[in-house]
């Protein structure tokens, strides 16, 4: 057991803790606050089905975007995609034995892996050049591209260049399952990219990269457009008191309601 | 290559292109009328953030949305306003980012660690007229949220912001005088039931000449009707073209039908104000329905 | 003849238009070739109760003249009028007419296109009635009009005509007969 050892471990298990206490709190938070007000954006499906069919295309598709802004469709969009397949590509070193479905996307991941920095670069270079984005961007939007940029840059450089013992890292994953506090590799790019690592995990929950959630839980998307069949009913209504119904008959309550109307104008003057 | 069009050229950011267009500030009697404080509160700070934590407490809509926004900006060129001026405040996530620096600020752990982060914003005098201004120049029509990759409606953040300044005595005159004048006499435009039942008798007339001995009517107020029609009070009046088609066309379907004084109003201006008198509003249109005896409600257009 | 009657309240072009399709109007089209028609959709009915399609049938069938803007600027991709939302306000004109000239130009983008196919003039194709089932729009549009110079001579009348805008039953009034 060594120091390194120690030192890592224990920030890899605070930095997990935190993003998935995070995570959870806020999903449930986000589960248990109500919707009062029925709006799905229409055209909504009707039925829970082609929500289901909507929420994929929105998903997978960002199809939203994609009908209004092609670049930005682009350039997130492959961001997405090698966001995942590295992920997957990761999962050789969590695992242990490796099965095979891993093994066999390798490869893709290996090109997702270079692809994802460009796709970063371009989404960072999009809000500099725009003047809208510029405007709108804020520290932490650019915090968030260079943070994963690092994490990105290290991991490349450090598989194909920079010749750090995966034994090591290898063990030091494994060892976390244990607790037996193995020591990581000391490479200085695999040092860097843990930590960013561990940083994204604590930012992810307190930030705008709680899209991630936020989009099952977007009242916009996932009602359905039902109102003909169920009456939408909100759970913290206020009762209001009605005022008196009237006709034109009801002349007492309309001699009233305009004697009223003349005494609230009153406090208008005396301003 | 047909994609994504605008009908003219998205304009040049202008700061503060559209500062000046402020609408003016509610009367006295209309903020007494509707219940809500007759001026800006002493306690205001206080009780902005009591209330927007209730908000965030009852709306999930608010919550997600102000969480889930990464400021991408495909709603920035679609909102019509921003279209018009080349504000950039009114950009859909500029205008949202109003509120949501203050939510940073004091709902998130990131704001309470470091509060002076650009991202947050303290509450001040300044940043609420900015949110008068920039709220009341949102008409809420979801334009928005359909282009939006998260669904994010900027709707639900105006009426989100709006209630809280209605809560804490902000209000405009035009929405509170609407909302006020629908308690007084049961329609936006403040028409006394005998006007509107003048009116009505006038465009029978006027229907008697255009079809005659067809004995069109425009029922007021009949008990037992089939269909109470609940128009915008405007059709009345101004669009009186429309309100004698609907007349026409009930009668060629030959279906009874009425309209009734105590709620000749389609149109909710609580909507644009706050969640109470958007229900009081709404909850008229259920007793005169009931009150009447009618089988179904009719929404005029 | 009525034979629905559901337990929420609807919309009039819905019933009107449920009635239409049984044919329980006798509509003279020809009483409508006055108008060049385009349809507008308010943001409340298409976006929060997605209700596209009646007001559309009824026009057209009440119509000969009915034709469409641009995808991106009907149906839920619509433009609010620019007086939705308490905008409404006589202080704040000059915001909503700025907001309207989305719609505004969409119209006469709409002309243009018209008349290339037509092979016409533009001011004779752009559409000199706006049909919209929308108190506000109606109350709003008017002025985004004559601000933005929204001019049709569909009349052949010898000045253009500033566009109006309308509702669905208008046409009705118009073009029924008993």
């Amino acid at each position: 057991m060594s120091f390194a050892g120690v030192f890592f471990s224990l920030l890899a298990y605070a930095a997990l803790l935190l993003f998935v206490i995070g995570l959870i709190a806020r999903i449930i938070f986000y589960a248990k606050t109500p919707t009062p007000l029925k709006i799905p954006i229409t055209p909504a499906p009707k039925t829970a089905f082609g929500v289901f069919l909507r929420m994929l295309a929105d998903l997978f598709l960002f199809r939203r975007v994609l009908r209004s802004n092609l670049w930005l469709w682009a350039g997130a969009g492959i961001f997405h995609i090698c966001l995942w397949l590295v992920i997957i590509r990761h999962l050789r070193y969590f695992l242990y034995p490796v099965p095979d479905w891993v093994m066999a996307m390798q490869d893709v991941g290996y090109y997702a892996g270079y692809a994802m920095p460009f796709a970063l670069l371009f989404l960072l270079a999009r809000r500099l050049w725009y003047e809208k984005e510029v405007y709108i961007s804020t520290f932490a939007d650019y915090f968030a591209l260079l943070l994963l940029f690092t994490i990105a840059c290290t991991g490349l450089w450090m598989t194909y260049h920079g010749r750090v013992f995966l034994i090591d890292v290898k063990a030091f994953i494994l060892g976390l399952y244990s607790f037996s506090f193995k020591p990581p590799s000391t490479h200085p790019l695999f040092i860097i990219h843990l930590l960013s690592v561990f940083t994204l995990l604590v930012y992810f929950p307190w930030s705008k990269l709680l899209h991630a959630p936020g989009i099952f839980f977007s009242p916009s998307f996932f009602q359905k457009h039902n109102i003909e069949k169920k009456r939408h009913i909100n759970p913290w209504d206020y009762d209001v008191e009605p005022e008196p119904f009237y006709t034109l008959k009801d002349k007492e309550i309309l001699a009233d309601l305009k004697k009223r109307a003349a005494e609230m104008k009153k406090y208008d003057r005396t301003k | 290559m047909p994609y994504y069009h605008t009908p003219y050229a998205v304009p040049k950011l202008e700061d503060d292109a559209s500062r000046h267009l402020e609408s003016y500030p509610a009367r006295i009697s209309d903020m007494m009328g509707i219940d809500l404080p007759t001026s800006l509160i002493p306690n205001w700070k206080e009780e902005f953030l009591k209330i927007f934590r209730e908000l965030l407490n009852h709306y999930k809509e608010l919550r997600v949305m102000l969480d889930a926004c990464v400021r991408c900006g495909n709603c920035a060129d679609k909102c019509h306003y921003f279209l018009g001026t080349g504000d950039p405040k009114n950009m859909p996530v500029a205008r949202a980012e109003l509120l949501r620096r203050v939510y940073r600020r004091y709902f998130t752990p990131m704001g309470k660690l470091n509060p002076n982060s650009p991202d947050c914003a303290e509450l001040s005098e300044k940043l609420l007229k900015e949110m008068y201004i920039y709220f009341y120049q949102c008409s809420e029509c979801r334009r928005c949220a359909t282009f939006c990759p998260y669904g994010i409606d900027t709707a639900v953040i105006t009426m989100g912001a709006r209630e809280i300044l209605a809560r804490i005595g902000l209000g405009t005159k035009y929405v509170t005088e609407v909302v006020n004048k629908v308690y007084q006499t049961g329609n936006n435009l403040g028409i006394w039931p005998e006007a509107w039942a003048d009116s009505s008798q006038f465009l029978e007339d006027e229907l008697e000449e255009i079809f005659p001995g067809q004995g069109i009517r425009l029922p007021v107020d009949e008990y037992g009707a089939d269909i109470l029609l609940v128009a915008p009070s405007a059709d009345n009046f101004a669009n009186t073209d429309t309100m004698m088609g609907y007349a026409v066309m009930f009668h060629a379907a030959g279906v009874s039908w009425t309209t009734s004084t105590y709620c000749d109003e389609g149109g909710n201006f609580g909507m644009f104000l706050n969640y109470k008198n958007m229900r009081k509003v709404n909850n008229r249109i259920i007793i005169a329905g009931k009150e009447l005896g009618v089988k179904t409600i009719l929404w005029g257009e | 003849m009525l034979d629905f009657d559901p337990s929420f309240p609807y919309h009039i072009c819905d019933f009107a238009w449920k009635l239409m399709e049984k044919g329980a109007f006798k509509i003279d089209k020809s009483m409508n070739d006055d108008v060049l028609v385009t349809y507008h959709d308010p943001c409340n009915v298409a976006r929060a109760a997605g209700f596209f399609e009646p007001p559309r049938k009824m026009t057209r069938y009440m119509a000969n003249h009915f034709y469409e803007m641009h995808p991106d600027t009907i149906r839920e991709r619509t433009y609010c009028c620019g007086g939705g939302g308490g905008v409404l306000a006589d202080e704040l004109t000059d915001l909503r007419t700025l907001g309207g000239r989305a719609r505004a130009e969409a119209i006469k983008n709409l002309g243009k296109k018209l008349a290339r196919e037509h092979n016409g003039d533009v001011r004779k194709w752009t559409p000199n009635y706006l049909c919209t089932p929308c108190a506000i729009c109606k109350a709003s549009l008017p002025d985004s009009m004559s601000r933005w110079n929204v001019l049709s001579d569909w009349r052949g009348e010898e000045e253009s005509e500033v566009c109006v805008v309308g509702g669905v039953h208008d046409l009705m009034l118009k073009s029924i007969i008993f």
